[in-house]
């Protein structure tokens, strides 16, 4: 089975070494020294921005004890 | 070596796609520009109100169904023939679909156009949903069903090179990029049979006058069954791109194989039983049936959150192995100085505000209070209008060297595109949600109601006025830009044998530890039609129980 499956067979740059030909890379990560607390802070972060968009359109809609497009 | 070296055929027909897309882009969004400074009456002078119409529905059409559809077409030639590495099968098919799709979209450009022909019998002034009895000429509805049938036979043509290349690697793993086209295709099947059923089965016979009545709630269901779906046609193709380029624009791997097939697979289960969100207001639907839409609706967060654990990993993965640190610093070495990523990178942001709306907008309850209001359109330009249109911009600037063996031209104009469009959609998106809780209703030339006042909940009907103006101004600048920087490297591109870095490397966690039932095509197909066919039967066999064409709900065209 090739390394990279969405590469033709005839590249002869796939495989684990692209991190060592690409110049804007500093060091190569590998999935076992990856720990991906960014993505987790930033998923915090959506979740706590669409709580807080929740309990806006809350207010939008009950907030005035009336409906709130037809008057 | 690039694309074009090695495979020149597919790279002729994945660029005259992309020329249709361009100019459907361009005409679609110069309406777009029109609409914005009309509707907030800070311009009015180049259509009547009448023809606004028109208008709205060339933006409509132009953008969402033919861009998209040229775009996604080209984008998929380019990913199958390369991750299968064989060109298309058989040149002569592979024209015909697409020659078919544009002798259709001209018809309904035509269709459209005779709109703003004074004296015109050839209209089509039934905006994007083309409801009745909002009748539009033949051709145009004959015109949007030979896009459809040349969109099935492109899938075909993508599934033959399939079958053909599991002839010669009958062990091998579906490879990613084929993977991800042909489940976005066969939920593309799945949900075109509404369409078809809609303009072949009922449309195209009243408008040519061969059948006289139709019940308004028959197509407009069947347009439901496809008409979400399709959104997911497009975006799919966006999320393409996210997992299969983003991560190495990032300077990172993709982060799992098995997440991305996951995704795809969920997408096919879920993306058709859900139009009944579209229809919380209609009478005639029982309630269960439009729960049931909710609940498949809800579901479909999952994937997206699925997806932005994982494009986001892949990029904080890059950014990391360029030098980030820190739980958000690591964001300041992304390559914000590179207009593909920059482009895909902004549109994943507005995607995740679009979700939010998203979720008011399918919540049985919730969805009253911005029923038909411009909050919707609101939320399809941030979704649409930017999570899918922006990433195909972007990822233009990545894939054109590749089609023409040549570089990139203005760099740095192709570097502000993104910027300005990311700008523009702020803007003009915040006001129109904004708008939309103040009840500001949608597809109206003129909202203004002379003797009646709307109540924003906080700012102005002026201010958001001129933000969509200005929004909607900023917006066709960009879309300048991009069209300028398109044609710029298009014509006058330095030519190069490697005129872009076109390497994808393998997935952190790859293929390997995939299971093997994640590429069982038939069993997940078989599933999606199971789910549509418990959302939609019951529904539809009560509508057509008093007879097709011979309605016994009221108000009925005539």
């Amino acid at each position: 089975m090739p390394e990279d499956l969405s590469q033709p067979p005839e590249s002869n740059e796939s495989g684990k070494n692209w991190e060592e030909h690409n110049p804007d890379i500093e060091r190569e990560i590998t999935i076992d020294e990856f720990q991906p607390y960014g993505t987790l802070t930033l998923t915090l972060l959506y979740f706590l921005i669409v709580a807080l968009m929740w309990v806006f359109m809350y207010f939008i809609e009950f907030g005035g004890n009336a409906p709130s497009i037809i008057e | 070596m690039t694309f074009i070296h090695k495979y020149p055929k597919a790279a002729k027909v994945a660029k005259a796609n992309f020329v249709v897309a361009f100019i459907a882009l361009a005409i679609g969004g110069f309406f777009g520009f029109v609409q914005a400074l009309h509707r907030t009456d800070v311009f009015r002078g180049f259509f009547n109100s009448g023809e606004y119409y028109t208008l709205l529905t060339g933006h409509g059409v132009l953008l969402a169904l033919i861009f998209t559809t040229f775009f996604i077409a080209g984008l998929f030639v380019w990913g199958v023939t390369r991750s299968l590495d064989r060109e298309p099968e058989n040149m002569s098919y592979t024209w015909s679909w697409f020659w078919l799709m544009t002798i259709g979209t001209v018809m309904a450009t035509v269709a459209i156009l005779g709109g703003l022909v004074p004296d015109s019998s050839i209209r089509a002034a039934v905006l994007y949903t083309f409801y009745p009895p909002l009748q539009a000429h033949p051709l145009f509805y004959i015109g949007l069903a030979l896009v459809l049938v040349g969109s099935w036979m492109a899938g075909a043509d993508w599934f033959w090179s399939y079958r053909k290349w599991r002839k010669g690697s009958p062990d091998e793993r579906v490879p990613i990029l084929t993977f991800m086209a042909l489940f976005t295709m066969l939920m593309w099947y799945v949900c075109t049979i509404g369409l078809a059923l809609e303009v072949v089965g009922l449309l195209i016979p009243w408008s040519l006058g061969w059948v006289t009545e139709i019940e308004p709630l028959l197509p407009r269901t069947l347009f439901w069954f496809f008409g979400h779906a399709v959104v997911y046609f497009w975006l799919l193709p966006a999320y393409y791109v996210w997992y299969a380029i983003l991560p190495k624009l990032s300077g990172g791997r993709l982060f799992s194989d098995s997440m991305t097939r996951i995704v795809f697979i969920i997408f096919l289960l879920l993306s058709t039983p859900v139009g009944y969100h579209h229809q919380y207001a209609d009478a005639g639907i029982s309630v269960g049936f439009k729960f049931y839409a909710m609940a498949t609706t809800m579901l479909l967060l999952l994937p997206s959150l699925i997806t932005l654990f994982t494009v986001v990993a892949s990029m904080e993965h890059g950014a990391r192995q360029r030098g980030g640190k820190g739980y958000l610093k690591w964001i300041g070495k992304l390559p914000w100085d590179k207009p593909a990523f920059v482009g895909c990178a902004l549109a994943g942001i507005m995607f995740a505000a679009g979700g939010f709306s998203g979720m008011i907008n399918a919540g049985m309850n919730i969805n009253i209070l911005i029923h038909n209001t411009i909050w919707v359109p609101g939320h399809f330009h941030l979704t649409v209008g930017t999570a899918v249109a922006l990433t195909f911009m972007a990822i233009t600037y990545w894939l054109l060297p590749q089609l023409t063996g040549r570089k990139l031209k203005f760099k740095t104009l192709a570097l502000i595109q993104p910027y300005a469009w990311f700008l523009g959609m702020t803007l003009m998106s915040n006001a129109m949600h904004r708008a939309g809780l103040a009840g500001v209703p949608r597809r109206t030339a003129e909202p203004q109601y002379s003797g009646f006042e709307f109540e924003p909940i906080f700012g102005t009907m002026a201010e958001m006025d001129w933000q969509i103006a200005i929004g909607g101004t900023i917006l066709t600048i960009s879309l300048i830009l991009f069209l300028w920087v398109v044609i710029a490297s298009w014509m006058a591109g330095q030519k190069s044998d490697k005129p872009v870095d076109d390497h994808i490397p393998e997935p952190l966690s790859g293929v390997e530890h995939t299971p093997a039932i994640l590429d069982n095509m038939k069993l997940w197909f078989t599933l999606a039609l199971i789910l549509v066919i418990l959302a939609y039967a019951f529904p539809l066999l009560e509508m057509v129980a008093d007879g097709i064409f011979e309605p016994g709900a009221l108000p009925r065209p005539s």
